[in-house]
């Protein structure tokens, strides 16, 4: 079911023609039945693109920017088509440039611990390739075996072991991107603190509307010398919820902290992860580092677990156990199939210590609206998934959905949090920007839009309130997707 | 600034605004005509869109004592000193945030956080009175960079006065937020060119149940220089590390200070103690009062050159600055090397000579950070733009369009 969005421009045939001509012709892709896959990303957005091209190299992206800019096309970048927002989906049609093609890890500098990549090059492959050598790439999406670099850094992606390591930007050194009007730059580069403006750090999570990254140089740590995994068992998410707080306050930094709760424990039983069927939630806890350390660590889990009424504590004894307690926490979201044929994933933050009382303001929300919903989340960061279980067949099923998501988000900003953790804002969450930002704010965004020259070229009607040329978008995209549309 | 001007800004400028001795404001034998001192930030706002509307040039004042720090100002009308707006506003231990106004200074907040067995882990070896913006705006770091960061780690929130009269915010109070641009990151060593900084959050860490420094002496770095990438390979429980030379001593020093709990901190001094051994060196503990003396932050300090370079690059920094018969602290395993001087010791063209290394043998940078006013200008504080200099350009025309925010200071006359 594609529905486009917005009646689009009607593409010249001269404009396809140039983009065969500047990349190859099998990599421009213009036929309906070949554009279907391209239509939508982890979201409930749908929207068309007219054109898609599969560029190699650094000049081939600039010279489809180009042309698309000549023929007034906007451009809307694509990595693996992952993200949870709707950035990658065509809003208004135009020109969608997918940079799966571009994966190759270009050079690891061991010494320096430092490693250029390609925008296409999937997260897990760059730890998978520097693991000889006793590196690693520390932010690790849930996601990691399909999203691309390239996607995580225009979302500043965050990870279960960002609690202790730190968000994509914290491992960006530099960028080579492509401006509106085609010219190719270097930001930042192989060192810290180089004099000027921090380029870099504004262009990590601007959801591809400032430029489009072509290549990014990203630090590496050293893998740890070890790594406890501890799985605490609840009788309820508050219980769980005040052993994170605890956890947190007792002066621990965990590396991972993340809870899962009943309704998604429900969801994994087939998979065999090993988490209690009867636990009202469980903490997945990890602590790396010295041997030393980490045994003082974990001991110090264990009291405070126990303290708060974890009624079972186990602890991963090999790596393959290790793995095993991990499938479940990573394969969890796609898991929800199994309990609903639809669920609509939500992204909100809020301080530690408002995660009791925000959760179960959550879920009264769902009771409210009769809706289920199973929470699986990096709980360390106050950053909640709170996963709305629906059927869209049901008549009303997703205006309610929208409405009671609406809510939570409310809940997350009143209690002094933020609309998104890590998913970005992209279509979905634009108009909720104003309840964080004032409109002084908001100006002064756009006018670094503005320095970059990006204007609507770039991913238009995203991560802002909407604007004029974009009303129609929202409306329709609400009616426009179909069953497969979810994540 | 005409006398007309003056009088216009004085009659613009809110009835209330504390006016400050201009005098105690010079800089570089400038003294503006006019210094003031809000009392609440809607004051500051207002005395900024007054500066605007006739065009002013103000200088955003912490403690004062980076005001040698940039190009020599084209211009000085206003001192805007802001360490009035100094408050808490918010602190709960438990979320690990807090945020202030930045006139506060960081030794203020260590002490309230350290209360709570807390801290901000950004440890400039700046001085008692260094506020929280001047931190900001020179983006200044310490040897615990090695393992935190810096203070773009841990700024997760600010709020910036504009020329234009406006407060924009960015980011928030939570830990973690992808809503809206990034904007903060902008103003981290920005030298307040784009705005004035008025409220920061910070994420904030635990304080070490222990902290143990200790100290090796060589004549040659080479051991050193291994001791310490091998510490930071292993992950050892470190938190601070660096590499000291100076003439009086005429050796090098590595200093460590290890943290964490007891075993962790044990296991790492044997570590190291093995390491040292395998190097043909002996660590000893020092009193940790040694993190107070490092040569390049001594009021002898006349020139300091701070060089940004590949890690790997290290070691040829370190000897061209000792050719230089400077003294140095080095954070090798973050690629950061600071030399400094008296004033007379070191010439404009061996430091140019310097910066090309740095930026050829290191694919970094060198930023006289420290310096008498004609060293800076024959040096160039920054040194060359890159390639993305248009976009800073383009950066400062948008947020200071009249260009009254510290005017000339920054990288490429910004
Ligand atoms: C099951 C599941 C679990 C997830 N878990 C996490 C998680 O733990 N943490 C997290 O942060 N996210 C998570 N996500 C969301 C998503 O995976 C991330 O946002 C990821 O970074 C998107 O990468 P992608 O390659 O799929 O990007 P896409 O979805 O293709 O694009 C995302 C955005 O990036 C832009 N973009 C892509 N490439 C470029 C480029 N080269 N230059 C400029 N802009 C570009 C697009 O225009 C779009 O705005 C999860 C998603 C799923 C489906």
């Amino acid at each position: 079911m594609a529905v486009q969005n917005q009646s689009p421009k009607v593409i010249p045939t001269a404009a396809i023609a140039e983009l065969c001509r500047a990349l190859a012709p099998d990599r421009v892709l213009f036929k309906p039945e070949d554009l279907v896959v391209f239509e939508y990303d982890g979201t409930i957005e749908r929207g068309q693109p007219q054109v898609v091209v599969l560029p190699d190299n650094t000049k081939e992206v600039a010279a489809a920017v180009r042309i698309a800019r000549r023929y007034d096309l906007p451009v809307v970048p694509r990595g693996a088509g992952t993200g949870l927002s709707g950035g990658a989906v065509a809003a208004v049609g135009g020109v969608l440039i997918a940079m799966t093609r571009m994966r190759r890890i270009l050079e690891v500098d061991v010494e320096n611990q430092t490693a250029l990549v390609e925008p296409g090059v999937v997260n897990l492959d760059l730890s998978k390739a520097v693991a000889k050598h006793g590196l690693y790439y520390a932010p690790d999406p849930s996601s990691q075996r399909a999203c691309t670099l390239g996607g995580n850094v225009a979302e500043n992606a965050g990870g279960p072991h960002c609690l202790a390591y730190g968000v994509t930007t914290n491992h960006v050194l530099g960028l080579e991107v492509v401006l509106a009007d085609g010219e190719v730059m270097w930001l930042g580069g192989p060192v810290r603190d180089l004099p000027g403006y921090d380029l870099p750090g504004v262009v990590v999570g601007s959801e591809g509307t400032l430029c489009i990254v072509t290549k990014a140089l990203l630090r590496l740590l050293s893998l740890p010398q070890s790594t406890r995994t501890l799985l605490a068992v609840f009788d309820s998410v508050e219980a769980a919820t005040n052993a994170v707080s605890s956890i947190i306050g007792s002066g621990l930094v965990p590396a991972a902290l993340e809870m899962i709760d009943k309704e998604t424990i429900r969801a994994l039983t087939a998979l065999d992860v090993g988490y209690p069927a009867d636990a009202g939630a469980v903490l997945l806890i990890e602590v790396d580092g010295l041997k030393e350390a980490t045994s003082e660590d974990a001991a110090k889990v264990r009291r405070v677990c126990e303290q708060l009424g974890a009624g079972e504590i186990r602890e991963a004894t090999d790596p393959a156990d290790r793995e095993k307690l991990w499938a479940g926490r990573k394969a969890a979201i796609s898991a929800l199939g199994r309990l609903a044929p639809n669920y609509y994933v939500l992204d909100g933050v809020v301080p530690r210590t408002k995660l009791p009382a925000v959760m179960n303001a959550v879920m009264e929300v769902g009771a409210r609206y009769g809706l289920p919903i199973a929470n699986v989340f990096h709980a360390g960061d106050g950053n909640l998934h709170p996963n709305l279980l629906f059927d869209e067949r049901a008549p009303g099923a997703t205006a309610k959905v929208l409405a009671a998501g609406e809510e939570i988000m409310r809940i997350c900003v009143d209690a002094g949090g933020s609309i998104t953790g890590e998913h970005g804002v992209g279509l979905e969450k634009r108009d909720y920007l104003s309840w964080i930002f004032s409109e002084a704010d908001i100006h002064a965004m756009q006018r670094l839009k503005a320095v970059f020259g990006a204007g609507e070229h770039f991913n238009p009607c995203k991560a802002f309130p909407t604007s004029k040329g974009c009303g129609e978008v929202h409306s329709s995209a609400i009616q426009a997707f179909g069953a497969d549309a979810y994540v | 600034m005409t006398p007309d001007l003056r009088q216009a800004l004085r009659d613009a400028l809110p009835s209330t605004t504390q006016t400050a001795k201009a005098e105690d404001y010079g800089i570089e034998g400038m003294t503006p005509p006019i210094a003031v001192k809000p009392a609440s930030e809607e004051e500051l706002i207002e005395t900024l869109a007054a500066c605007n509307a006739a065009q002013a040039a103000v200088v955003p004042w912490g403690s004062g004592s980076q005001m040698h720090f940039g190009m020599p100002l084209a211009r000085y009308d206003v001192a805007l000193d802001l360490t009035s707006l100094d408050g808490l506003l918010e602190y709960e231990p438990a979320d690990l945030t807090v945020s202030v106004q930045v006139g506060m200074r960081l030794a203020g907040l260590e002490a309230i956080l350290g209360e709570n067995g807390q801290w901000l882990p950004l440890d400039p070896l700046v001085n008692e009175s260094a506020t929280i913006g001047g931190i900001l705006a020179t983006n200044a770091s310490g040897p615990g960079r090695v393992v935190y960061g810096t203070a773009r780690d841990f700024l997760i929130g600010i709020a910036v006065a504009t020329p234009e009269g406006e407060t924009i915010r960015a980011g928030g109070r939570v830990v973690k937020n992808v809503a809206g641009y990034d904007l903060g990151k902008l103003h981290i060593g920005a030298l307040g060119t784009l705005g004035v900084i008025t409220r920061a959050s910070f994420k904030v860490a635990p304080l070490p149940e222990l902290m143990l420094t200790i100290a090796a002496a060589t004549p040659q770095p080479g051991a050193l220089i291994v001791i310490a990438r091998e510490a930071h390979r292993r992950g050892l429980a470190v938190n601070r590390l660096c590499l000291i030379w100076t003439q009086a001593a005429s050796g090098w020093q590595l200093l460590v200070r290890m943290a964490g709990g007891a075993s962790a901190v044990e296991t790492s001094r044997r570590q190291l103690n093995e390491l040292a051994v395998a190097n043909g060196v002996s660590l000893a503990p020092v009193d940790g009062s040694v993190w107070s003396r490092l040569p390049a932050f001594q009021p002898g300090a006349e020139i300091v050159a701070k060089a940004a370079v590949m890690p790997t690059a290290i070691s040829s920094i370190l000897e061209r600055l000792k050719a230089l018969n400077s003294a140095i602290v080095a954070y090798p395993t973050a690629g950061i090397v600071y030399g400094s001087w008296q004033a007379g010791a070191v010439s404009s063209d061996d430091l140019k000579d310097l910066r090309r290394l740095c930026v050829q043998a290191g694919s970094g940078a060198l930023v006289l950070e420290k310096a008498p006013a004609e060293l800076r200008v024959a040096v160039d504080v920054w040194g060359q733009p890159r390639g993305d200099f248009s976009l800073m350009q383009g950066l400062k025309r948008q947020f200071d369009p009249e260009g009254i925010l510290n005017p000339g200071r920054f990288v490429g006359g910004i």
